[in-house]
């Protein structure tokens, strides 16, 4: 039987690719134009854009260069084997808390924006309640399972996206992209930060190197997971740039919805394309939900092994709504997202670069045959 | 009567030398049934007797007849009690030298002798042998190898499985002329007794589904499995998923093509539906016709199929999405169109939509029901009410009936009849979801759908395979049926051990 | 499992109960095809809604039901606010407005020009329920007289309005429709631009010709058709057009089939920018009564340079209304530094058509080349030599 189980709990090299990248386009490119387009003049914020990937690129090859000397644990277990037991706890601990945090976020943020598109009247708290039912649902299941819905769900994704940039294509006006370089650089570098933090959310691969069947491609995969959503970040603020111009993305809350909100498809049996496009985008953020949230009940289990996944699941989701429930305003949902992103960048990133560096010194490697 | 053999209790019982006494044995095992017959024959016309045993409706008439009643009167040298042969060299000649029949046992256990009767075999007692001769008289009425009525193609072969399991090995067999196929027999039922067949090819298919289905198999304990539904619903994997984990098939042509592509398939006796494991999502939507017809028209097809699936699914759910919550996606002239329709229409769209979805249910199965004369009333009601008479009464709008029959006719163009009804179950879901929170909803129950199909797995192998986990090869024979001479490999998900079906064109190696 | 699917079906029945929020059946939408905006009293805002009558339409197209019933219905309110108004008009009708088919919004003369069209737009690009495509017009006049007239051909004065901003594509004089999604960027950025501008004449209307916004979001003053087809050829917007001309005392029709604009710059005075428009003409003859013989290459270069001669006429027409009237600059040449000159243009923007107004000063050279491509698909209709 060992052999025929195609990795039910294994996790291959395409769904480390697909997983990466659903993870980190998430709400990112509804609202990365914005605050590029705020920060930097004209459509400089594409130089902004590519220093925040080349800094997500080296941070996800660090991540991987980690994963690729531990193969087969996740963090807590390279923690432990770096440092101690009591340090892998307060890792795995606050790694929960934020990836817990970051559901919480990601399902408020989802509520805020179907309000805004699909409906009028429905209070946020049921939209919430809805997709945390869901949420359930899905994470109840093995994580496996969960890497590989990416599989369905990113192309869909993509081919959305796709279909609104041909769909504008006659909107466009290479006028607006001009005039070049004019940001200067303290902009610039200031726009950055906003971009890296639109590269959160692959280290939850960290977890997930448990089951990476080939922890020697996961270098390769986590990557090319990052060049994907960079590639679909400038493309996009390319394409809204081009076809708003930049003070007007500077003034709209979501300017890739409303880049969908005008195609017209001609003799369509649809109108109004951003409820479509706004659809399809729910379940994208359903999958960076998800493994967030498996993400979370992983590291709690490392902590406290002894309650099922299904207690765990039980017992979060009511806290999920509750801290989803907290920001009052759109403001303040955009603060609250700040927040988790410097922990994000503390936890998920230079953490990881800080235990690499240690294990280097130590000379701290995995359990060799494992690969 | 004497006991000396039966009394004993733990064990087998044994046949008695007496010929009188197992008529009378054999007589009050089967309570004396009205369709056992006994025939005391005397050999050759000799002083030597025995008696043959079977039931009438079961058994060959004309074998028995011919083959075995004729040949023993004319065996005369057997006859005579002074040849100096012992008893069970008469009975060893008897078998060799006097039937014509190729199937003769010796055996001496009641039990074995009791089964044979009740499969058709004849039994003949000799005077004083302590052995029994069972002979292959097994003869059953058996419908004529026709075009299966639920799985019609326009072109392919028209021969589909019938009850008896002999000729659905033969039919496989026919196709398939390799050593390597396999049939691995089962016995279920305690009291039915059915053979139930495994059958695969040795050399391709992955040692290991053949493992998880033997073991599977192997827990069936039933009194009776009437149809290979029984079998299913006891080995699939998930009792709560609303698909279809095993393919059940009439078609040999589908069955021996599984074969070859690495799967396995279960025959039950007493069915024409052979069960194909594992399955997944994929296999339900494609029919064989799609490898039949060129590959351009059998992608065609199959892309409509995937959007019957879709339309199925959510048509009517987008309906209500549409007309209830978001009216600002319908085009201008549609809208007011649409609005015009409904003005008079009484009931929210969901309910409208409830009431005809339900409606379509009832006529389908009032129809499937129905001796056919009658059916055809149910047509014209069903039509009627359906069509006219509820656009015209204001119950609902001329839309509706449009989506529900676009629906109901998706439904059936999906080739898995289980697998129709599936997709019509979910959409009663899909649309309750529309009602309550627009294309949200709808969404949401996609999300399900599909985390819940990507979680089942049928004998071990993903559900959703090749879309998830991904198999690029397999892509070739996915949604797009790519040419013949593209399709050189076996499928990837299966794991076959033998990957290669074919030489690309043209290179002989 | 079951537990939480036993929940989900308690959750799902639960709200199934409570009712629905934002379920309203389509039957009960009073869609808005189209809104008119005038001045009220007192600074108020007097807004109307052209509703449809979806059985009135349903009974035309059938050939049935009420034909003598009206297709369209037209509620107007007065408030000081937008919002207001459109609330106060859901008091008095019995189905609530719905926008998301508003077609056009159209603004009188007297808010525009008043300088209000930035307080009357705002709930129409701030609302998610509008559409960025719908378009914006500025009426001559009441703005909900338009609303009312009676259609020749199409059934809702809105279907006619729309159909026809549509024709830039055969008509030179009608600036391109402009869409919310436009009009936003307008509002955003300081320049001045253009928007279509609608008349009255009986039961017809007229989108020739263009209302011209300056930079403080004022309306400045009308263009005439012609005007606009200059303000055209400045913006490069022309998709077709006509121009006629004498040829020996008599008419000759060009068709424009094609036309393009290039702008140059010469920045060397930042207080001074002079421009080099060059435009470039394609086309063929649509009509002549003129006896030339148009194979002749001679008279095929007269005839390119009568057009663009007449093409250049036109353009400095509205150069000099734009430069010296309205001191508007409504062609995109601000853009055009904004593009290519960026560093000049930062020092400039604030007096380019305010404070210093230096694009009334600028020096625009106007180029016109003319390609005539066809004569068409006769040479003559009269008999040679006559």
């Amino acid at each position: 039987m060992k052999s025929f189980e195609y990795g039910d709990r294994e996790i291959g090299t395409t769904e480390v690719v697909y997983g990466v990248s659903n993870m980190v386009i998430g709400f990112g490119v509804l609202t990365l134009p914005r605050s590029l387009a705020a920060m930097t003049e004209s459509s400089d914020g594409w130089i902004s854009l590519m220093i925040g990937g080349g800094a997500a690129l080296v941070f996800g090859w660090l991540i991987a260069l980690l994963c690729a000397r531990f193969p087969k644990m996740g963090l807590s277990d390279m923690t432990k084997a770096v440092a101690n037991g009591a340090v892998a706890n307060v890792v795995a601990m606050l790694f929960a808390c934020y990836t817990f945090l970051f559901v919480g976020y990601e399902t408020r943020g989802l509520a805020n924006i179907s309000k805004l598109y699909l409906f009028d009247r429905t209070p946020e708290e049921a939209i919430c309640l809805f997709f945390l039912l869901v949420l359930a649902y899905g994470v109840a299941g093995p994580s496996a399972a969960l890497l590989r819905l990416n599989l369905i769900f990113l192309p869909l994704v993509l081919i959305i996206v796709f279909l609104v940039l041909t769909m504008n294509i006659t909107f466009f006006n290479m006028h607006n992209l001009k005039p070049l370089f004019v940001t200067d650089w303290q902009d610039t570098l200031k726009a950055t930060k906003g971009t890296v933090f639109s590269f959160l959310g692959f280290e939850i691969f960290l977890f997930y190197n448990a089951w990476a069947n080939r922890p020697k491609a996961m270098k390769k995969a986590i990557l090319g997971g990052l060049a994907i959503p960079l590639f679909i970040y400038l493309i996009v603020f390319v394409f809204v740039i081009g076809i708003f111009g930049s003070e007007v993305t500077k003034n709209t809350l979501y300017p890739t919805a409303e880049l969908a909100k005008q195609v017209e498809i001609p003799g369509g049996f649809f109108e109004r394309f951003e409820s479509i496009f706004f659809t399809i985008w729910v379940v994208t953020l359903f999958n960076t939900a998800a493994m967030a949230f498996d993400v979370t009940i992983i590291a709690l289990r490392t902590l406290f092994p002894k309650p099922k996944r299904m207690t765990w699941v039980i017992w979060l989701c009511p806290l999920i709504y509750l801290v989803s429930m907290q920001p009052q305003s759109v403001t303040e949902i955009d603060t609250f997202g700040e927040w988790i992103s410097y922990a994000g960048l503390a936890i998920g990133w230079c953490l990881p670069a800080v235990l690499l560096g240690v294990a280097k010194m130590r000379r701290i490697k995995g359990n060799e045959q494992a690969s | 009567m004497s006991e000396s053999a039966s009394d004993d209790k733990r064990g087998e019982s044994y046949v008695f030398p007496d010929m009188q006494e197992n008529i009378g044995h054999i007589r009050r095992m089967l309570g004396d049934p009205a369709d056992l017959v006994i025939r005391i024959i005397s050999i050759g016309g000799g002083e030597r007797s025995c008696a043959l045993a079977f039931l009438s409706g079961l058994s060959d008439k004309a074998v028995i007849d011919e083959q075995i009643v004729r040949q023993i009167l004319k065996a005369g040298r057997f006859g005579q009690e002074d040849t100096g042969m012992d008893i069970s060299e008469v009975l060893g000649g008897l078998r060799n030298e006097t039937m014509s029949v190729s199937q003769v046992l010796e055996v001496n256990l009641w039990s074995d002798v009791i089964k044979a009767v009740l499969y058709g075999d004849t039994a003949m007692f000799l005077e004083g042998a302590d052995d029994v001769l069972l002979i292959g008289t097994q003869n059953w009425k058996e419908r004529s190898i026709d075009e299966p009525p639920t799985e019609a193609l326009v072109r392919g072969p028209r021969e589909g499985f019938t009850e008896k399991i002999e000729t659905n090995i033969g039919l496989i067999r026919r196709g398939i002329r390799d050593m390597n196929l396999r049939f691995v027999s089962y016995t279920i039922g305690r009291r039915s007794r059915k053979t139930l067949i495994l059958t695969y090819i040795q050399g391709i298919i992955h040692p290991a589904i053949v493992e998880e289905a033997r073991r599977r198999l192997d827990t069936i304990d039933i009194d009776d499995a009437p149809e290979s539904g029984f079998i299913e619903q006891w080995i699939e994997d998930s009792f709560l998923s609303p698909f279809p984990q095993l393919l059940h098939t009439e078609r040999p042509d589908k069955v021996r093509a599984a074969l070859l592509q690495g799967k396995a398939a279960v025959m039950l006796e007493g069915t024409p539906f052979a069960l194909i494991l594992p399955t997944t999502f994929v296999a339900l939507i494609q029919s064989p016709e799609d490898y039949y017809e060129r590959w351009l028209i059998g992608s065609l097809i199959r892309l409509l199929r995937y959007l019957a699936v879709i339309i199925a699914l959510f048509a009517p759910a987008i309906y209500i999405a549409l007309v209830s919550f978001h009216q600002g996606m319908i085009p201008f002239k549609l809208a007011f169109s649409i609005a015009a329709a409904r003005e008079g229409v009484p009931f929210p769209a969901i309910i409208e939509a409830m009431v005809m979805e339900g409606t379509l249910e009832l006529l389908r199965e009032a129809g499937v029901r129905l001796p056919k004369p009658i059916g055809q009333t149910i047509g014209i009601v069903g039509g009627l009410v359906i069509g006219e008479a509820a656009v015209q009464a204001g119950v609902v709008s001329p839309i509706m009936v449009i989506i529900v029959a676009v629906t109901a006719i998706s439904s059936f163009a999906i080739p898995s009849y289980s697998a129709g009804i599936a997709f019509r179950m979910l959409r009663f879901a899909t649309m309750l979801a529309a009602g309550i929170l627009g294309l949200f909803g709808i969404i949401l129950t996609f999300i399900m759908i599909s985390t819940h199909l990507v979680r089942l797995r049928s004998f071990g192998m993903p559900y959703s395979a090749p879309f998830a986990p991904m198999f690029i090869t397999d892509w070739r024979d996915l949604v797009i049926r790519s040419p013949v001479t593209f399709l050189t490999k076996r499928p990837e998900f299966i794991q076959t051990k033998n990957i290669n079906r074919a030489n690309k064109r043209g290179k002989r190696s | 499992m079951s537990k939480l699917l036993r929940g989900l079906v308690a959750a799902a029945s639960l709200i199934l109960a409570a009712g629905c929020w934002d379920r309203v059946e389509i039957e009960d939408r009073g869609f808005v095809v189209g809104s008119a905006i005038d001045e009220g009293k007192d600074g108020a805002y007097e807004l109307t809604f052209q509703y449809i009558v979806p059985s009135a339409m349903q009974g035309k197209s059938a050939g049935g039901g009420h034909p003598s019933a009206q297709s369209f219905q037209n509620v107007s309110s007065t408030a000081a606010t937008l919002f207001k108004a459109a609330r106060k008009m859901s008091n008095e009708t019995s189905r609530p407005p719905y926008l998301e088919h508003n077609k056009i919004i159209i603004v009188s003369e007297r808010l525009a020009r008043a300088g209000k069209i930035q307080e009357v737009l705002d709930l129409f690009v701030r609302d998610p329920e509008m559409r960025r495509a719908a378009k914006l017009m500025i009426s001559v006049g009441q703005a909900k007289k338009l609303l009312e007239i009676k259609p020749p051909i199409e059934t809702l004065p809105v279907q006619y309005i729309n159909s026809t901003s549509e024709n830039p594509q055969k008509s030179e004089s009608i600036v391109p429709a402009t869409t919310m999604g436009h009009v936003h960027r307008f509002l955003l950025e300081e320049h001045s631009f253009a928007i279509p501008r609608i008349t009255q004449t009986d039961s017809k209307v007229s989108l020739s010709g263009a209302a011209v916004f300056g930079s403080d979001k004022k309306m400045k003053g009308f263009l005439d058709g012609e005007e606009t087809t200059g303000k055209n050829y400045f913006s490069g917007t022309i998709k077709a057009g006509a121009v006629e001309v004498e040829i020996e005392g008599k008419p000759l029709l060009f068709e424009v089939k094609r036309a393009s604009r290039t702008l140059y710059a010469n920045v060397s005075d930042p207080e001074s920018p002079a421009f080099t428009v060059n435009v470039r003409i394609e086309g063929n003859v649509g009509e002549t009564y003129s006896h030339v013989d148009l194979l002749d290459p001679q008279v095929i270069r007269m005839i390119e340079n009568r057009v663009s001669d007449k093409i250049r006429e036109i353009m400095y027409v509205v150069l000099e209304k734009l430069q010296k009237e309205y001191k508007a600059d409504a062609i995109g040449l601000s853009d055009y530094l904004n593009e290519n000159h960026y560093r000049v243009w930062k020092k400039i923007a604030a007096d380019w058509d305010r404070g210093d107004h230096l694009f009334s000063k600028c020096k625009v050279d106007v180029k016109v080349h003319t390609r005539l491509r066809i004569i068409g698909a006769i040479e003559r209709v009269q008999p040679e030599g006559e």
